[in-house]
């Protein structure tokens, strides 16, 4: 089990490398000048060639590409993430800043939609082919086809013009999170319903359940303790990933209800063109991304045993 | 007396090209403390038969005819009153134990949640008791905390058993027990499962396509072809002088034997050969055999044959009709 973590964790290190590599090559081959950028933020308008040289000396610019990048991965490697071109603030912090907006956002939506997909896709699967089930596969298919953003607008049209119930924008509250947590959760239950039928499914068919039926067993014992926690291992991974990719922010969602999350930071400093900024969100949304599937992996090695008992460990 | 009585079992599958019939008029009997092989290629049926009688087969199968347990109807039983019978009364062992246990349990849960549910134990009880079992059939309860994929076949094998003798049943189905395992792990396996059932003074019905093991432990044999019973009598008969062509073939099979492979392919159940089902593949073949059903024959000492071979026979030498029904 040890051995298993380890072994993750090692190649955790290894994509983040490859993430520090790509952020960095990316901004660097991005059109314009990172000096220019800089000195437009410091000095304003009517730029002298003189002026954007001296700040490209400053800034270390002028050296090669890979002694720029060795110097940030320095730089990062003692956590610091330097300071935006614009503003200069201290990137850690202005992340660490907008995190816990972010992650609210994203565990509330996770939570939602796990508590619709489940329990649907569930009693979709045992009565298949039922009124029920079809109407569960038609619910899921609209949610799965209606976009994001258009969700959201309906949402706020309907909850906050209309009914004048929640706020449609904003954070701080509980109230203000329920509509971006909807549009969020509701359209994430949609897949995760149609994934956790097909694979109540496909374990509904396997001998298991006939021989654990064989044995006398109630139906109640053989859903939970038979059925479901063989098929909740492919949701399982599936909602760790969906939650890696919430941690990153939700760029459309936090643009549409004005949540000050990382995805909202990370679009703003990319139209900004605040290049240091851009590269410590990537490599921070990376490392989250990494760590919530690491906590799936492990989950996974918890609960099924082939996977913990790997001979190779 | 007999423990298990099955009489006139038809099983169907409802498919989308009309109803297949797996099994058709079977009549076998187990009777108390007796081991009864039933033997026949793969896909004859054999393992459908198993499933029909614990009523494990999937909702769109139509099981018609009596399935007669200690004198009561299990095709009459609710879902509820099944549910008691399966395990406790009648034990189980599926084929292809690999896919049989559950990967993400451990075997000794997997023992011991039997007891959990038949005889309201509490966890540790149960655990001990599953500990208990697996002893029994030559595995350390040390072992109980494993899963399955630790395991190798005939060990798995052996846990299959001890589920299946749980609850000492009265009857134990033993489905293809010694599939895909080395000739002496075979023997073993056969070896413990008759021994525990011969201690216990339970019945056995082990269903196999391995003749040798049949011949091994079986106090009397039923032949299976194309979802009927083709031949059954003591098993010292069946494997000395075989009656029915197919019963012949099979053994001519055998390494020991001539190694001769039953000419032809198994039919399919969806088209079914006319008349004697096996005349495609039959060395005696006749011309009526095509077009005449071959009832089961009553022969002298309890056996029975399906065989126009026989019924003919019969008729010389009783000089008028008697015998086997022409369907």
């Amino acid at each position: 089990m040890w051995n298993y973590i380890a072994k993750r964790l090692l190649l955790i290190l290894v994509v983040i490398f490859g993430v520090t590599l790509v952020s960095f090559s990316a901004m660097y081959l991005a059109p314009g000048d990172p000096a220019e950028v800089i000195a437009f933020a410091r000095y304003g308008q009517d730029l002298s060639a003189e002026q954007i040289e001296a700040v490209r000396e400053a800034e270390g610019l002028d050296a090669p590409v890979y002694i720029q990048y060795l110097n940030w991965l320095e730089h990062v490697l003692h956590l610091d993430f330097g300071k935006s071109v614009i503003s200069s603030d201290d990137i850690l912090e202005e992340i660490l800043l907008r995190l816990p907006a972010t992650a609210e956002l994203a565990l509330a939506s996770l939570f939602l939609s796990l508590i619709i997909a489940i329990p649907a896709g569930v009693l979709s699967s045992l009565k298949q082919n039922s009124l029920l089930d079809n109407a569960c596969v038609f619910t899921s298919l609209l949610g799965v086809s209606i976009p994001n953003f258009w969700l959201g607008l309906l949402l706020i049209w309907f909850f906050a013009l209309t009914l004048r119930m929640l706020p449609s924008f904003g954070y701080g509250s509980l109230e203000n999170l329920v509509l971006p947590a909807l549009t969020l959760g509701t359209s994430m239950a949609a897949v995760t319903t149609r994934l956790t039928r097909s694979s109540m499914l496909e374990v509904l068919k396997q001998e298991y359940i006939v021989a654990a039926r064989a044995k006398g067993l109630d139906e109640r014992t053989i859903l939970i303790r038979h059925a479901l926690k063989n098929a909740l291992l492919p949701v399982l991974t599936f909602a760790g990933m969906q939650l890696g990719y919430l941690l990153g922010g939700t760029v459309i969602v936090e643009t549409i209800f004005a949540w000050p999350g990382l995805g909202k930071l990370l679009v703003d400093s990319i139209f900004a063109r605040d290049f240091a900024l851009v590269q410590g969100c990537v490599l921070f949304i990376a490392i989250l991304f990494s760590l919530s599937n690491l906590a799936v992996d492990i989950l996974y090695a918890v609960l099924d045993p082939r996977i913990r008992y790997d001979k190779h460990d | 007396m007999s423990l298990l009585s099955v009489e006139d079992l038809d099983v169907s599958f409802r498919t989308s090209r009309g109803p297949v019939k797996a099994n058709e008029g079977i009549s076998l009997e187990v009777k108390e403390g007796e081991i009864l092989a039933l033997i026949g290629e793969t896909g004859c049926g054999k393992t459908t038969f198993g499933k029909a009688i614990l009523r494990l087969l999937s909702r769109n199968v139509k099981l018609e005819g009596k399935i007669l347990f200690k004198g009561r109807d299990l095709l009459t039983l609710s879902e509820k009153e099944m549910r008691r019978m399966r395990g406790k009364e009648i034990g189980i062992m599926l084929q292809n134990p690999s896919l049989s246990l559950n990967p993400v349990l451990s075997v000794g849960d997997q023992i011991a949640e039997i007891y959990r549910c038949h005889e309201n134990c509490g966890k540790k009880e149960a655990g001990k008791k599953a500990g208990e079992m697996l002893e029994l059939v030559g595995i350390d309860p040390s072992k109980k905390s494993e899963y399955p994929h630790q395991f190798s076949g005939g060990m798995l094998q052996r846990v299959m058993v001890a589920m299946g003798l749980a609850l000492h049943p009265g009857l134990l189905i033993a489905d293809e027990p010694t599939k895909g395992l080395d000739p002496q792990t075979k023997q073993q396996i056969a070896d413990l499962i008759s021994g525990l059932v011969r201690r216990e003074g339970s019945s056995l019905l082990l269903i196999t396509h391995d003749l040798e093991v049949a011949e091994r432990v079986a106090d009397r044999a039923a032949v299976m072809y194309a979802g009927e019973i083709v031949e059954t009598g003591s098993a010292g008969e069946i494997f000395s002088s075989p009656k029915h062509p197919y019963t012949r073939a099979l053994l001519e099979s055998l390494p020991g034997k001539g190694l001769r492979a039953v000419p032809g392919q198994s039919p399919s159940f969806v088209s079914p050969p006319s008349g004697c089902r096996y005349h495609p593949r039959c060395e005696f073949r006749m011309e009526s055999c095509p077009e005449i059903r071959p009832g089961l024959l009553e022969l002298e000492g309890g056996r029975q044959v399906r065989c126009l071979l026989y019924e003919k026979k019969a008729r010389q030498d009783t000089g008028q009709e008697t015998g086997g029904k022409t369907q």
